[in-house]
């Protein structure tokens, strides 16, 4: 073997070392008295009034995936904006391209009702 | 610094922006016609399946417009095309990419065909199904043209957040639900190992081409530990055994249709990519034999254990998907030859032949499947293959004739493609073994691939069953795959000297 | 001032830690954080590395900025994509425990 492997074999042999002796250390360390006070949420020491896992409307998760995907689109922008008068023409026509794409995706939401809040 | 593109820039990229623009067509028009719009998910939208098809036409012929991918190595004689880098490096424009671009072009084309009656019978003939087929499409012909990591990157996550999703698109399933999770899971897992040993190349090298692979003054520690992890991304990718687990459960519970296009075109593209790597590694110097023994191992073992753990399953789709498993290790083979660098330039032929075998018999077996079980899983169980052959006798003929191919009887092209690649193992001295193995595999695999035969011809039928057979597209998929598979059996010299120029546009 | 090692050893920090909580985790949105928590561990060794090159040659620094903005993107869709997963499983299967999902038999 031309590579020395004896580092890469250390690394894995210690990753597994750490990784076994966290998990152990912490179920043979760890106390455990779980009394039902301790289980419920913290809330600036208030007693709490209604559960947390209320499970959001599934509007919410929708508006928030489009809002993902619709934000990520300022990544290729500002580049883009940095260079664009050396790019001319030809990054104009690129991001024009790339902008009508991203309309059309707009329009797919905006026809299937994923904007209508009701 | 301005960029001046080329007509070989927009060459090489005319035909995954015509798959591109399919996809979106595909949407829009689903957006639009009402009558028989996207709120009847039960209709046969016939008019998708029209976008669809012409749009595979298009971009199979734009790979033919002079100057076009295939174009150098299907005119000249027994010569390979020249290649020319184009897009500042992210993609090459060769015959190999070209090559691999017309089987997923193909795939697309006659996955579009064979879903509309299917999706329609289960009531979920949606739109997005098709539009999902072609821009996965798309990323995957870039993907088989890319010759830089971030094209790669980009390309094998684009293709793959398509497919997670076509494995989940039966909503009502919770089988399917379940697969796509565990793709989804293992599949994003897998793209960050990917990412670290690209990250690790590039830290390396300081470049992000793949001839960085090759570099003789990179350092070699952290060169081949990234290779190391980047071929364990598309060991992912590609289903190879010890990375294999999402395999079955995301094929059951994907619609049978789409099934057969993530078996087909996901490994066409990914192997393609693949090879590339291992050339531009194996090239290079700097990569150590080790990585090789261990491809080589990889081969091994997922062969015997995908044809293993296919012996008794009942389920036909985790049958296939235990099958495609051990295909992925047959093609290896032809992987591990070409990191070797054996002064043979053709070795990695064997795995561009066998894949255009592999999507005419994968996609015809996954089409009777969805023909059979007709949108229910309880009728994609062995049993309801007894006695298909008295009612339908033209389907039975073309699930036997996929599944022979699979199994590689001669007669069909499944036997060419199986003799290309042991031929290959068996030359190349080192690795004779993997040609043992490998026909130790595949004598093994022909149990469990005659089961079903045996079903539809001599055991009595416990329930008439309907089948989806009142759909021409259907029809018109299974005639075209299986006179293929036969055809190619008798004539397949002139495709398996296309693969041999379109390698040698890479190997030089 | 950041060293390479002391970047590179945040960010293989990171990634072992997402490693973990996919490994680890029984709740798929925890998993779904660590998958982009590995993503985002090679974005900073990306970057990190075109730092370490910027000293040399320019254009070697810019690609490890560029790759880390298109992991950037890819991380996004990823996200969103994964979400609309867990979505659908928890319709399905009333919950969102990964051991849950290990009914099929292999």
């Amino acid at each position: 073997m031309s590579v020395d492997l004896i580092p890469l074999v250390t690394f894995g042999l210690l990753a597994l070392v750490v990784a076994v002796g966290a998990l152990a250390a912490s179920e043979l360390l760890g106390p455990r008295r779980r009394d039902p006070e301790k289980l419920t949420s913290y809330e600036c020491g208030v007693p709490i009034f209604e559960t947390a896992r209320e499970p959001f409307h599934i509007r919410f998760y929708l508006i928030a995936i489009l809002f993902i995907l619709f934000d990520i689109e300022t990544v290729f922008m500002v580049p883009y904006v940095t260079l664009f008068r050396d790019l001319g023409v030809f990054g104009l026509v690129e991001m024009g391209t790339f902008v009508a794409i991203l309309g059309l995706g707009l329009l797919y939401c905006w026809k299937r009702g994923a904007l209508e809040w009701d | 610094m301005p960029i001046n593109l080329v007509s070989a820039d927009y060459a090489a990229i005319l035909p995954a922006v015509i798959l591109i623009a399919t996809g979106l067509a595909v949407l829009i028009a689903d957006l639009f016609v009402t009558d028989d719009g996207y709120d009847n998910p039960s209709s046969e939208k016939s008019h998708l399946v029209w976008i669809g098809v012409c749009g595979a036409a298009l971009a199979f012929a734009a790979l033919f417009v002079p100057s076009g991918l295939l174009f150098g190595a299907w005119s000249e004689n027994g010569v390979a095309s020249g290649s020319e880098v184009v897009f500042l490096g992210a993609l090459r424009l060769d015959a190999f990419g070209g090559f691999a671009a017309a089987i997923i072009i193909v795939a697309a084309g006659l996955t579009t065909l064979s879903s509309g009656g299917y999706l329609a019978a289960q009531g979920q003939n949606r739109g997005e199904f098709y539009g999902l087929v072609y821009l996965g499409g798309g990323a995957m012909v870039l993907l088989a043209q890319a010759t830089n990591l971030i094209s790669i990157f980009v390309a094998i996550e684009t293709l793959s957040l398509t497919v997670y999703v076509l494995a989940g698109f039966f909503r009502k399933w919770k089988l399917g639900a379940e697969g796509a999770a565990k793709y989804f899971i293992l599949g994003a897992f897998s793209s960050g190992f990917l990412l670290l040993g690209m990250a690790f190349v590039y830290g390396a090298t300081g470049e992000i081409s793949l001839a960085a692979l090759g570099k003789s003054t990179a350092d070699p520690y952290l060169m081949n530990v990234g290779l190391l992890l980047i071929l364990v991304g598309f060991g992912f990718k590609v289903g190879a055994v010890p990375f294999h687990s999402w395999v079955p459960d995301a094929y059951q519970g994907a619609p049978a249709t789409a099934a057969g296009w993530m078996a087909v075109a996901v490994k066409v593209c990914s192997f393609a990519a693949l090879i590339r790597v291992v050339v531009a590694a194996g090239q290079g110097g700097v990569a150590d034999a080790a990585i090789g023994k261990m491809l080589a191992a990889l081969a091994v073992v997922t062969m015997v254990l995908g044809n293993l753990a296919a012996l008794n399953q009942t389920n036909i789709k985790r049958m296939l998907a235990y099958s495609g498993i051990a295909h992925s290790g047959y093609l290896l083979i032809p992987v591990v030859l070409a990191f070797q660098g054996t002064p043979d330039p053709k070795v990695g032929a064997g795995a561009l032949f066998y894949l255009v075998a592999y999507l005419l018999m994968t996609i015809g077996a996954f089409t009777v499947v969805a023909m059979v079980s007709n949108g229910d899983t309880d009728r994609e169980e062995l049993e309801s293959y007894n006695g298909l052959a008295k009612r339908q006798p033209f389907v039975a003929f073309a699930m036997t004739v996929s599944l022979l191919s699979l199994a590689g009887m001669p007669g069909t092209v499944g036997f060419l493609g199986k003799l290309t690649i042991f031929k290959d193992a068996v030359y190349s001295g080192p690795y004779l073994y993997l040609a043992f193995v490998g026909i130790l595999a595949s004598l093994v695999s022909v149990y469990y691939y005659l089961r079903p035969i045996v079903a539809m011809y001599f055991r009595e039928e416990g329930e008439t069953i309907e089948i989806v057979e009142n759909n021409w597209g259907v029809k018109l998929t299974l005639v075209l795959t299986s006179f293929g598979t036969i055809a190619l059996f008798f004539c397949g010299k002139s495709v398996h000297e296309l693969s041999v120029r379109s390698i040698q546009s890479i190997t030089g | 001032m950041f060293s390479l090692t002391s970047c590179l050893y945040i960010s293989a920090f990171l990634f072992s830690t997402g490693v973990y909580g996919v490994l680890g985790r029984r709740n798929i949105l925890v998993v779904l954080m660590s998958l982009e928590l590995m993503l985002n561990a090679v974005n900073l060794a990306l970057v990190a590395f075109g730092r370490a090159y910027a000293a040399q040659d320019l254009a070697a620094a810019h690609t490890g900025q560029i790759f880390a903005l298109m992991v950037i993107a890819v991380a996004a869709a990823e996200a969103a994509v994964g979400l609309s997963i867990v979505l659908l499983v928890w319709r399905r299967w009333q919950s969102i425990d990964v051991r849950d999902l290990c009914r099929m038999h292999g």
